[in-house]
Formats: C-alpha cells, sequence, structure tokens
C-alpha cells in the first residue's frame, strides 16, 4: 500500500507543489522567526556577559528598580568616590573601580548627523583604567588620556566617516563638545554593543559629562581567585552601609538583564508568530481544498481499491501518508527558507544599525517545531478530505463518475448563523460594558467568533454573491462570463474555502486599518481642538536637553511663551507612579484641558492637578495631600488643587516644574510647548526657533501639521509593516486560487475540450477561467472587508476611551483592496487559463 | 490553394490526406493518402474496425487534429493553412459535433448548451430555427434542465439540436449511439436522417454499428487508414456482409 501511495503522490507531484508551497511558506516564517529570534537573543545575553562585572555596585533608586529606563531622562543618580576606595579594601576584592555608563553620548557624523538609530542607546563611559576591570580592548589607535580624547567601539568607528586623529563631535546632557577621536576599541568578545554606540572618556571627563566630578555612576568589583563572587558580594554588602546601594553579583546582573530583555524580544517574537499562525491557517485552507479535491477525482480509483479489497482504513492510511509526505518535503524546503528569512532579516536589522554578532544558527528548537507545525497542519488539514475518500463505496468504481453538485451544507450553515448570532450579541453586550478592559474582551471575542461566523457561511454568502453578479459577468463576460459564474456556483463549499483564505488575510488588513486610521484621525481631531501650542521642539529618542534653549527661543520676536515639559518615575503615597512637570508657562499652553473639579488656575509651586481617570482609580479629590517621593531620594507633598478631564495631551499628575528641579528633578527639558503672539510671524518664529534648535543636532521642530504629520508617519509605518507581515497570508491565499483552478480545470478537461471543440477560442477559454478567479477574488474580497470592517468598527467602539475617539473608515483603502484582490485573482489565473487553454481538444473529447 | 475549382455539391473533402503519429521507429500511420468527398446534403457514414483511421479521419475532417500531409477542405476553405484561431472560428461556423459522450457543460441548462455555439460566436439565435429543431427533437419541456437531469437519450437530443442549431456546413457525429440503449439511438438517428431529408443537413457519422450506418446515403469503409470500399444506399445486412468480408481478408 506505500508503494502505491509513494507511487500516486509522485503521479500527482504538479498539484501537490503548490500545497507543499503553501506550508513551505509558513514553516519558513516561524523557523525563521526561531531562527532570527534566538540569534537575538544570544547576542544581546553574550554582550550582556562580555560588560558584566564580577560584582557591581549601582545606586538604588529610591522610587523604582527599573534600571532598565535609563534614558537620561531623570538626574542621575551617583556613587560617591569614598565608596570605591572602601570597597577596594574588603575582602576578596581584587580590584575596585569607580565607573561611568551612561545613555546620552550622541556622536555626529562627518556630515554633522547623528549616528546609530532612534531606539538602542548611545553609552558615555570611562575608559578604564584597571585592566583586572575592563570589558574593552583596542584595537587600532589608543586609549584615551586626556580630556578632549575619546575612543568608540569598532561596530560604530565605520558609520562615522572619520578618521584616527580627526575631530568628533558628541552631544552630551550638557550640550555639545568638540573631542578628538584617538581609538577605536572592541568590547566584551563579540565586538559590537548590537546597535548601541559606546564612547569612552578618560574617566575626569566622564564624571564631568555624566555624573559629577568625585561621583561614579556604579562601582566595578574583581574578586580575587579564592572567592566566590557571591561572597564578596555578601561581604561588600556588609561593610557599604545603608540602602542606597545595589550590589549585584555576575549571575545576577546576568540574569536581571537577560530576563528585562528575554521579555522585550518574547513580544516581538509572539507578534512575528502571530503572523506566521495566520499564514498556516490559511495555508491549511489551501491543503484541505487540495486533498478534497484530489480525493474527488480519484474517488473511483479508491472506490477500484476497495474493490479489490483494501479496507476503509488502508485508504484513509494511504490519503494520510500523502500529506505526511507533503508535510515532510515542506519541512525540509520551509526549514532551509526559514534560514535563508532569518539571514534575510539580519541584513535588514544591520542597516537599522542593529548587528547581530552572535550569528543565526539552526537551533532544536526551530526545527522542532517546523516539524510539528509542518506535518501537524498537514495531517489535519488533510483528515477530512482523507476521511471522505475512505468512504467511497466500492460500487463507485462500477459508476460512471457523477457531475454531482454539491450543497452549501445545511449544518454548517445553520451552525454559522447561530454563531454570527452569538457573536452579535457578544458584540453588542460588550459595547455597552463601561470598563475600557472589559469592553475590548468582550469586543474581541465577539469579533473572533464573527469571523469563524462569516467562513462558516461563506458557501451560503458566496452563492448569493455570484447570483448576484452573475447578469453583470454575462453582460460583461459574454458567455465566458456566464460559463465562470456557473462554474463557481458548482461547488459553493470549494469556492467558499479558496475564498476564506484570501477573505481572512484581508479581513485582518481591513480591521488594522480601520483601526490605524481611527487612531491617526482621532490624534488630528485633538490637535484640532485641544492643541495650543504652535510649536513643538524635543528631540526624536526622548532624550533630554539643555534648559538654555527654552530661553533662547523665548527672546525670539513673536514668541508668547515657552512651557518646559519634564518629569519622571517617582513614588506616590509609597506607589510606583510618575509625574509630569511643567513650567515656564500657563499650564493650558500644553492643552485645552476641561476643568472636571477644582481650580486649575491654582496649579503652580505645591500645587498639584491629575486627571479624572487616575483620580478616580485612586480615589482622589481636590485637597488631598500627594507625598511624593522622587528619584533623587527627596520627598514633598503636594496638594491636588485641581482634576483635569482625561486627554491624550496630558495624563497623570501634573506638578511644577521649578518644584520638580527643587527636589532633584533632572534640569533638562524633554519638550518644548512654544505658543507665539496673535499677530506673530509665524514662518519668521519657525525660522528662529529652527536656528536656535540647531545647537543640538538631536532636536526636532515640528508645527501642528508637522505633529500630525509625525504622528501618521509613525502610524502609517506600523501599519505598513502589518501589511507586510499580512502580506504572506495573501501570497498564500493566491497560491490556494492558483491551485484551486489548476485542479478545477484538470476536473473539467472534458468540458473545456467541448467549449474549444464548438468553437470557443483558446481566450475564450483562458476568460473563462480568469472571470472564475475574480469572482473567488471578489468573495474573499468582499467577505474580507465586511469581516474587517465589523473588527475594525467593534475594536474601535471598544477602545472608544483609550483615544480612538473618531470612526474613520478608510473608503480609498478599501476600494484599492478590491482592485487588488481583483488583481490577484486574473495573476492566480494566469497559469491555470493557459493549462485550460492549450488542453489537447481530442484528449479532451475522447471516450476514456 | 491547390484546387481553384469550387465544388458547390462537396461539403468537405480531403486530397492525399496523411496523418502520421510519432517518428522513426514509433511512427504510426493513422492516415495514408486519403482522398475523400462528402457530398452536400448526405448522410456519410464512415466505417471499418478499431484502429482503421475512421476516428482520425472525421478529426482531420472537422479542423480538430492537424493533417501532416495532403489537404482538406471544409466548405472551400483549405484547413492546412490556418493558425488555431482561424480553424476555431471557421469550426464555430462550419461545423457541428455530436459526439459518443454527449459531452454537455453540466452547469448549463439544456437551452443555454443548445446555444452554446451561438453564444460563444455571439451570433444571434434564430428563434422560428431553434423553436423548429426543439420541436422536431421533442426537447421542448426539458429547456430548463441541467444535463444531470436528463435522460441518456435526451442528453444526445440535446447534443444533436446544439449540433444543428447554428446551421454547420457538416455536422461530425462521433458514435452518437455508443452510450445509448437501442431505442434512444434509433431516435437520435432517425433525427439525424430527419434533418437531413428535411433540412438538407450534412452529416458525417463514425460508427462501427452496421445497424447505425444503415441510415446513411453512402457508407466509406475504411481500413489501415486507407478507404478500402464505399456502398451508396447500405443496408444493415449488406453492411454486416461487407464488415464480416473485411474481417475475413485481414485475417488471411
Amino acid at each position: 500500500m506505500l508503494r502505491t501511495t509513494l507511487r500516486t503522490a509522485l503521479a500527482h507531484k504538479g498539484r501537490l507543489v503548490l500545497s507543499t508551497l503553501a506550508v513551505v511558506l509558513g514553516v519558513s516564517f516561524v523557523t525563521g522567526t526561531l531562527i532570527f529570534t534566538n540569534a537575538l537573543d544570544r547576542t544581546f545575553v553574550s554582550i550582556i556577559e562580555g560588560s558584566a562585572q564580577d560584582v557591581l555596585i549601582t545606586p538604588k533608586s529610591a522610587v523604582t528598580e527599573d534600571f532598565t529606563s535609563d534614558r537620561g531622562d531623570s538626574e542621575p543618580l551617583l556613587i560617591e568616590d569614598t565608596v570605591v576606595s572602601e570597597a577596594a579594601g574588603v575582602e576578596g576584592v581584587q580590584a575596585a573601580e569607580g565607573g561611568i555608563n551612561r545613555n546620552g553620548a550622541f556622536l555626529l557624523n562627518k556630515d554633522g548627523d547623528v549616528v546609530g538609530a532612534v531606539g538602542p542607546p548611545a553609552l558615555g563611559v570611562n575608559w578604564s583604567q584597571d585592566p583586572v576591570l575592563s570589558t574593552a580592548t583596542i584595537t587600532s589607535g589608543q586609549e584615551p588620556k586626556r580630556s578632549g580624547e575619546v575612543a568608540v567601539d569598532e561596530t560604530t568607528f565605520p558609520d562615522l566617516g572619520i578618521e584616527l586623529g580627526e575631530k568628533l563631535e558628541v552631544i552630551t546632557p550638557g550640550g555639545q563638545i568638540s573631542t578628538t577621536l584617538v581609538g577605536v576599541f572592541r568590547f566584551g568578545e563579540t565586538g559590537g554593543l548590537a546597535g548601541a554606540t559606546v564612547t569612552a572618556f578618560v574617566p575626569k571627563q566622564a564624571q564631568e559629562l555624566f555624573a559629577k566630578p568625585g561621583e561614579w555612576t556604579q562601582v566595578e568589583i574583581a574578586v580575587a581567585d579564592g572567592y566566590s563572587d557571591e561572597e564578596v558580594a555578601e561581604s561588600l554588602r556588609q561593610t557599604l552601609a545603608g540602602d542606597k546601594l545595589e550590589i549585584k553579583t555576575r549571575a545576577q546582573q546576568v540574569e536581571e538583564q537577560s530576563d528585562a530583555l528575554r521579555q522585550g524580544l518574547s513580544f516581538f517574537n509572539y507578534f512575528l508568530i502571530g503572523f506566521a499562525a495566520v499564514s498556516l491557517f490559511v495555508a491549511a485552507f489551501l491543503i484541505y481544498n487540495t486533498f478534497s479535491m484530489l480525493v474527488a477525482q480519484r474517488s473511483q480509483e479508491f472506490a477500484l481499491l476497495r474493490a479489490i479489497g483494501s479496507t476503509r482504513r488502508q485508504v484513509l492510511g494511504a490519503v494520510l501518508t500523502e500529506a505526511i509526505l507533503v508535510g515532510l518535503v515542506s519541512v525540509v524546503i520551509g526549514i532551509a527558507g526559514g534560514y535563508l528569512l532569518a539571514l534575510g532579516l539580519t541584513a535588514l536589522f544591520s542597516t537599522f544599525g542593529l548587528s547581530l554578532t552572535a550569528g543565526i544558527a539552526l537551533t532544536p528548537a526551530a526545527v522542532g517545531w517546523a516539524l510539528a507545525i509542518g506535518v501537524v497542519v498537514t495531517l489535519i488539514s488533510a483528515l477530512l478530505p482523507a476521511v471522505r475518500g475512505s468512504r467511497v463505496p466500492p460500487v463507485a468504481a462500477l459508476r460512471e463518475s457523477s457531475g454531482a453538485r454539491e450543497g452549501v451544507g445545511k449544518v454548517r450553515t445553520a451552525f454559522g448563523f447561530l454563531l454570527l448570532l452569538g457573536a452579535g450579541l457578544l458584540i453588542w453586550l460588550g459595547l455597552d460594558q463601561t470598563e475600557t478592559g472589559d469592553r475590548a474582551r468582550q469586543v474581541g471575542i465577539g469579533v473572533l467568533l464573527l469571523l469563524i461566523a462569516i467562513l462558516l457561511l461563506a458557501p451560503l454568502l458566496g452563492v448569493a454573491l455570484v447570483r448576484l453578479v452573475a447578469p453583470i459577468l454575462s453582460l460583461v463576460g459574454r458567455t465566458s462570463g456566464k460559463l465562470a459564474a456557473r462554474n463557481a456556483l458548482r461547488a459553493p463549499r470549494r469556492l467558499a474555502t479558496t475564498a476564506s483564505a484570501l477573505t481572512i488575510g484581508l479581513a485582518l488588513v481591513v480591521s488594522v486599518t480601520v483601526v490605524t486610521v481611527s487612531a491617526k484621525e482621532s490624534v488630528n481631531d485633538l490637535i484640532d481642538r485641544a492643541f495650543r501650542a504652535d510649536l513643538i521642539v524635543a528631540t526624536e529618542t526622548q532624550q533630554p536637553f539643555d534648559p538654555q534653549i527654552a530661553s533662547d527661543i523665548r527672546e525670539v520676536t513673536g514668541v508668547e511663551y515657552v512651557v518646559s515639559e519634564s518629569g519622571g518615575p517617582v513614588q506616590i503615597d509609597g506607589k510606583e507612579g510618575s509625574v509630569t512637570a511643567i513650567g515656564g508657562g500657563p499650564l493650558d499652553a500644553v492643552a485645552d484641558l476641561t476643568q472636571e473639579s477644582g481650580d486649575l488656575e491654582k496649579f503652580g509651586g505645591t500645587g498639584a492637578v491629575v486627571s479624572s481617570d487616575l483620580a478616580g482609580e485612586k480615589n482622589w479629590v481636590v485637597g488631598d495631600q500627594l507625598k511624593i517621593l522622587f528619584a533623587s531620594g527627596q520627598e514633598e507633598s503636594f496638594e491636588i488643587v485641581g482634576i483635569y478631564e482625561e486627554s491624550s495631551l496630558l495624563t497623570g499628575v501634573v506638578i511644577d516644574l521649578e518644584e520638580y528641579r527643587a527636589v532633584g528633578g533632572a534640569a533638562q527639558d524633554q519638550l518644548l510647548y512654544v505658543v507665539t503672539q496673535d499677530d506673530a510671524n509665524t514662518d519668521q518664529v519657525l525660522k528662529d526657533v529652527e536656528k536656535i534648535a540647531k545647537a543640538n543636532p538631536l532636536l526636532q521642530v515640528l508645527d501642528q501639521t508637522q505633529v500630525k504629520e509625525d504622528n501618521s508617519a509613525q502610524l502609517d509605518q506600523l501599519l505598513f509593516f502589518v501589511y507586510g507581515l499580512l502580506g504572506l497570508s495573501v501570497i498564500i491565499a493566491a497560491l490556494g486560487v492558483v491551485n484551486t483552478l489548476s485542479l478545477s480545470v484538470v476536473e473539467r478537461t472534458r468540458e473545456l475540450g467541448l467549449l474549444r471543440a464548438v468553437g470557443a477560442t483558446r481566450r475564450q477559454v483562458r476568460r473563462a477561467v480568469r472571470w472564475e478567479a475574480v469572482v473567488v477574488s471578489l468573495l474573499g474580497a468582499v467577505l474580507g472587508i465586511g469581516a474587517g470592517l465589523v473588527i475594525g468598527v467593534g475594536l474601535q467602539q471598544a477602545l472608544k476611551d483609550a483615544g480612538i475617539e473618531t470612526l474613520a473608515i478608510p473608503v480609498p483603502a478599501l476600494i484599492w483592496i478590491v482592485v487588488l484582490a481583483m488583481v490577484i485573482g486574473i495573476l492566480a489565473s494566469v497559469l491555470p487559463a493557459r493549462r485550460a487553454s492549450r488542453l489537447n481538444i481530442l484528449d479532451a473529447i475522447a471516450t476514456e | 490553394m491547390a484546387n481553384p475549382t469550387v465544388n458547390t455539391e462537396i461539403a468537405a473533402r480531403s486530397v492525399g490526406l496523411s496523418k502520421v503519429y510519432g517518428s522513426g521507429d514509433t511512427q504510426v500511420v493513422a492516415l495514408d493518402e486519403v482522398d475523400c468527398e462528402i457530398p452536400t446534403g448526405g448522410f456519410t457514414a464512415v466505417m471499418g474496425p478499431s484502429g482503421s483511421g475512421k476516428s482520425t479521419l472525421m478529426h482531420c475532417l472537422a479542423g480538430l487534429d492537424f493533417i501532416s500531409s495532403g489537404e482538406v477542405f471544409l466548405g472551400e476553405t483549405s484547413l492546412a493553412s490556418l493558425s488555431d484561431s482561424q480553424i476555431t472560428k471557421l469550426r464555430r461556423e462550419q461545423v457541428g459535433f455530436v459526439f459518443q459522450a454527449f459531452n454537455l457543460v453540466p452547469t448549463l441548462s439544456a437551452e443555454e448548451n443548445i446555444t452554446l455555439p451561438m453564444d460563444i460566436a455571439g451570433r444571434k439565435v434564430d428563434s422560428d430555427w431553434f423553436d423548429l429543431v426543439v420541436d422536431t427533437l421533442e426537447l421542448r419541456p426539458r429547456l430548463g434542465h441541467r444535463p444531470s437531469e436528463l435522460s441518456g437519450g435526451q442528453q444526445q437530443r440535446v447534443a444533436c439540436a446544439r449540433a444543428i442549431v447554428s446551421r454547420p456546413t457538416v455536422i461530425f457525429a462521433d458514435e452518437p449511439t455508443g452510450n445509448l440503449d437501442s431505442r434512444a439511438g434509433a431516435e437520435v438517428l432517425g433525427f439525424l436522417r430527419r434533418s437531413v431529408d428535411e433540412f438538407g443537413q450534412t452529416i458525417v457519422m463514425v460508427t462501427h454499428d452496421p445497424a447505425a450506418a444503415s441510415y446513411a446515403d453512402q457508407v466509406l469503409f475504411l481500413a489501415d487508414g486507407r478507404i478500402v470500399d464505399m456502398m451508396p444506399e447500405p443496408t444493415a445486412d449488406r453492411v454486416l456482409q461487407r464488415m464480416i468480408a473485411f474481417e475475413a481478408g485481414r485475417t488471411d
């Protein structure tokens, strides 16, 4: 029996190619993702290990343990020099050295542009004076020996376009400084920091730039032979009294940092795997269809096998074995494809400045998943057709193969309607929920059920749609169109399955588009409604900047006031939180806030305002005192003087900037709101402000239109990323259309031959197949858009309070999707149509 | 054109028609220099044992198959020099087909199947003629039915109607009664006969059934790719005798 199976599989290999391809794409995506994220993981872990110290002493933040959020947006917590000498005296310490390691050393290349991407940090460090503790080695040039000399890491160096000995401009938290590049070093063992730029100064200058003279951001400890890291860390804890220091062993440093990293990576991983799952789901439809059609075409063969004594189980086994073969072949090719995909992703990321130095490797996990997914998906998809094949009675061998038409499936339809009802009820009730989380959850489940309902009802809807467009088809496509419509109606379930594959991808595309465009519109509305500032000055990286900029802008003719924004993590009444600090001008220069209670005018000094949502959550009312513990360790009481209605422009606790700085908040600004006088020459103001902002190349000056555009551009980027990922499922769906059409052409050999015999030209035959493809893709598009709109609108309604107030239906995008679907259909029909038109008439009409 | 003389009495003819499949050792000569004439308004049966080339001859005359050498004329047009699409158009306008396996389009109703060649050609259906054909074939009550809802005899009558409704120069029928019981077969043959007598239709029918051949005006006998005999005014008995004589001759 196995031999028979192999023979038939080989004989049908042409028909199986597309199913294989579909699984290959899905498997490639999964393995590629796994291989890539593994490489990412190993790269980061090796960096973490390479830069870890035996024992590291860092200042303990008074308010939060999250040290990864160092964007330089709060005053650094520092360690006194005395701690270093104290630590050096502890038993088991071989060497102890104060170190500087802080984000905020942006390098300018020879064109004056900032090197590195938005995201990875730009670290300023001190060049370690102790070879035992140093994690870096000079690869060319020399180490920095005096103030004004710097060395950079070897992955950053080529991007500078600056040679050793030349001037290198560095933007530090204190402003731009001019240095001389004297050396290039390799960090740890792998060389780079995956996109982070690292600039090393002599300790004294590093302290001046990133800390304070005589103080450090960390103390690095090397443990002497014969002592364990844990022992020494414990002794240090006992010797260095106080709760202001965090003392961690190498193992703890690596574990903590890797955990934080993996959390970030796992999101990325799940995101990609999610799309891979969509693709595989779509691929399952294709496989199901292929096997259904193969089984139908071979029912005579199965009947014959049964007639000559094969058991039902043997027939079932034969089909499933074929499925396993398809799965295995796909897995092998898919793994290779995944490897290539990971290579491609690596190359792509390195162009973004993120170099994966660990290199990609095929992991057992990736192979295991590929194998499991490829084989299991194929097997499950082929199961139903296989069972159907095994049910072919032996007597069918003797019967003329019947061209019996298949129905829409009564049970399926009934179930679909039931589910539709349930989904509708769930969404309807869900939208009534007051809590955004509950609402989103309930509506989310509702739309998922709805999608399934639509897939179940697809044959019925398909028949309705084809009936609807049939007259148009007959009119436009004449006989070819009529034949195409009739043929689509011949097997509604097959039509539905083929279209459904397209529906899934398009529904996701449409819903994501609706939500994104709505979000875009909501923000634009908000800016129109509540945005008061004429200009915004900020850095793309959220990097804080010199308050001198604000002072300078205040001097520009036509500027009414400049409001500065800062802020950071704090503890409010003992719980972790954050504050926004506003100063330099009235609060309503930031946003047109609606007062809910109290008096927003009283803002200032120790009078704070809070948003209605937060106040509601914490049961705060006007007059309450908030005990706020700042990162500096200082505590201050603020009185709530006003509660404002929640707004996307301003949230949470807002305090006075001067007060914030008085208690140790960062002396720098994160954002400036510039309001011009009514009679100001706005163009001139913009030019003047831009001139001032040039002092810091990281700064951007945006007017309201640009803020909108900036926001749109960000959302568009996200949208295109999602489109790209969903593109895979659409491609697989297109393969499904190709496959179904090809098999249907084979099935209809006689019919097509007859058309040719009675005078249909090749072109007419081609057209008939093409029209059918258009019908299929149109159905896919209509269902996809319908489902996508319901999902998108449902989600928008559910997220109404979370910033997506305005519903926007992207009509042009929807039209494009229909056009795109038709084009996909037409492209998918090219090969099957050609095949149909090239049929040998004599073969076609010959009696078997 | 090799022969410009026009003979209005001839609906189709072949001159030195050869059809060779394969090449070298595996070469098979299906038709060997066949000259034949199909008279207009006549009912010609082509007979011969299996492998004699009778189906190939029909396919070549109908423009369904390309010829290896010689000439084929359909009406006044030589087929040898025509492209596939030209032949397709010619077939559409001048040829009707009836096949053994009926070959109706399952998704179309009987009526749609009948008018299919006209629809494909984008020609208007002559409704008087359509009514006459449909009534003659007693298909009126069945027009809205799909092929799967029709009996074999009814399906073949639909196929006959489809062949004749476009008033082709020639109808080629390939074993039209092969899949029918004798009563249904007789009905179909009776109709073919009537279409010749009453409508002046030209019909070429390939068959191996002497009884079917007896409906024809003349019978061409094929053996090993050549026309070996021609019998006018055939009867079933004489055709059978002739066939038996062939078999005897062949076994010698």
